[in-house]
């Protein structure tokens, strides 16, 4: 929290902005998209989620109200803005556990992992080593390729077991002395498998410790937010990134988290105004993270519809357990998949969240998925940004179904019913 | 809205049981081309003689989309010069084999033509000196 601030204005928020944050146990109402697309059957979460009413309705009406740019007027407008950015990034950080100079502002995972690649690289030299998994999400391992190259460093990959989780032997055998940062995804974003973040950190940390060099944890959390209950703190990383519009808030926010033992190490990627302390004609002083790392007018609307959407998935999971609930329309829609013909299911049922990767073995996804959306059931078809591990495994070109918190067992229902007319389309065609 | 109209008869057949597949018995240039985001592949075989595509044959791997436009593709410019393959647009390619994409399979239907465009390019870089 910024020191100095008057929250009890913020603390009559409930007047600030008109829209509650809803629980409902119909939570499709509580979306507009869905009522502007009626029949929308929408199973892409994990691209992106849709936005309840309390983060659309309350974004516009920050421009309505209370626009101004934060930390430099000294009028109330500008004080009013300044204290909702400050409010929703301590809200936020409560909501990962971590503490708000923690949490750095960014337009998304891809932008954090970028910017965190590149305030290690001072940090890096010739010969030290990268671990990596294989299941990154490309945005997760171009950075790594690239400051590898720079530095003439080691990327080594680290593979997975049969079941799509990361293969222990296989990391303790690539650790080594050499080792600088390691890079993991908390939840894959084409097989949906949980890592277990915590009990690497410290399978490593362990190994690694009679060499007492300086390791850095990068985590890409991008598809675990939304369904994991993260306790940032509790996985003893130095990074964690992530995006807004994944978990129901909007696009364009998102951020990292940096840990504080560590958070002014670095030399900022990005220069420029609000973070600095002093500057003279040949030399700058940087404010203390995480300002340091956000220089430039930051995205208020956005901060704040992210602190709204956190609240709207605090509030469900608590009194509407959504986790629960996605976790049954997963094993579900598992189980019937299994049961079709021809279909191949990525990795097997445990340490999953509700999302999961299929083939089938004789008609092309992309055919599967364009039938599907002629019934308005909406999947990802491809290659999921994660063309090495689709090499790597021999993996076919593939439909994802991301479960979110609006889906309903009927939309399950609908959703095979439909992939099973669609194989029989494709399959038919044989028998003419 | 989509509509499932793309998929017609003629595109199910041609997928189905593709034209002009295999592996030219004689042929002065081959180029494979991918789309890598869907694992979708066409390896082209062409024989050129006098500038005029003589035969076309190929292997493809891939969705319903691109398989049938090569098929019809193939179909169409047996004959015809290279120079018309070069100049042939997106749109009069789209007008030749009778299928409009909708965005999200504009790709697919596009791989045909990528691949035989490279084809006669490679083909004229290696016989500028004849
Ligand atoms: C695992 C993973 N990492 C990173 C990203 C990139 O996120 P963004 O596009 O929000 O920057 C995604 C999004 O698809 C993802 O699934």
């Amino acid at each position: 929290m910024q020191k100095g601030y008057n929250y009890d204005k913020f603390m009559i928020k409930d007047k600030l902005f008109s829209e509650k944050v809803r629980i409902s146990n119909n939570l499709k109402k509580d979306f507009p998209i869905f009522k502007n697309n009626k029949k929308l059957i929408y199973l892409d979460n994990a691209a992106t989620t849709q936005k309840p009413n309390s983060v659309l309705k309350n974004y516009i009406e920050y421009y309505e109200k209370y626009n101004s740019n934060i930390h430099r007027g000294i009028y109330d407008l500008s004080e009013m803005s300044s204290l909702i950015y400050e409010y929703s990034k301590e809200n936020i950080s409560n909501f990962f556990n971590i503490n708000s100079e923690e949490l750095v502002f960014t337009k998304g995972t891809t932008d954090s992992l970028n910017q965190i690649s590149r305030m290690l690289e001072s940090k890096c030299e010739l010969n030290d080593e990268i671990l990596i998994t294989i299941d990154q999400h490309h945005s997760n391992l171009i950075p790594w390729q690239k400051l590898s190259q720079r530095k003439g460093m080691n990327l080594k990959f680290v593979y997975l077991d049969e079941n799509f989780e990361i293969d222990n032997e296989d990391l303790l055998k690539k650790i080594s002395q050499n080792t600088k940062i390691i890079v993991l995804s908390h939840v894959s974003n084409v097989t949906g498998k949980i890592h277990p973040i915590k009990e690497i950190v410290e399978t490593i940390k362990d190994s690694l410790k009679i060499y007492n060099n300086s390791l850095y944890f990068v985590i890409d959390g991008a598809q675990a937010v939304a369904h994991l209950d993260v306790d940032i703190n509790d996985l003893n990383v130095d990074f964690y990134a992530f995006s807004s519009h994944k978990m129901y808030g909007p696009m364009g926010i998102g951020g990292f988290y940096i840990n504080k033992n560590i958070k002014n190490d670095f030399e900022p990627v990005i220069y420029g105004g609000d973070a600095i302390e002093d500057v003279t004609e040949l030399s700058v002083k940087y404010l203390e993270a995480p300002q340091k790392y956000e220089p430039g007018t930051q995205n208020v609307a956005g901060a704040y519809g992210l602190s709204l959407a956190v609240d709207f998935l605090r509030k469900n999971r608590k009194k509407n357990s959504i986790e629960k609930k996605e976790k049954e329309l997963f094993n579900y829609l598992y189980d019937s998949l299994l049961e079709i013909e021809d279909i191949k299911i990525i990795g097997d049922k445990k340490n999953k969240i509700s999302l999961l990767t299929f083939s089938h073995k004789k008609i092309h996804s992309h055919d599967l998925s364009y039938y599907l959306s002629t019934n308005n059931i909406a999947v990802r078809s491809g290659m999921h940004c994660a063309y090495p591990l689709y090499k790597k495994y021999n993996l076919e070109s593939s439909i994802r179904v991301s479960i979110g918190c609006y889906n309903t067992k009927k939309e399950i229902d609908y959703f095979i019913k439909k992939i099973k007319d669609s194989i029989s389309f494709f399959n038919n065609l044989d028998d003419k | 809205m989509i509509k499932m109209d793309m998929y017609r008869q003629i595109i199910m057949d041609n997928y189905k049981y593709p034209k002009n597949t295999g592996k030219l018995e004689k042929f002065n240039i081959e180029n494979k081309s991918s789309n890598i985001s869907c694992g979708d592949e066409i390896e082209i075989f062409l024989d050129i003689q006098d500038n005029l595509i003589k035969d076309i044959s190929y292997l493809a791997k891939g969705c319903a989309m691109s398989v049938a436009s090569m098929s019809l593709f193939s179909d169409k410019i047996k004959g015809k010069s290279i120079e018309y393959v070069l100049n042939l647009s997106e749109e009069e390619y789209f007008e030749l084999i009778n299928i409009f994409p909708t965005i999200s399979r504009v790709k697919c239907v596009l791989l045909g033509l990528k691949t035989l465009k490279e084809a006669i390019i490679q083909f004229k870089s290696q016989n500028k000196f004849n």
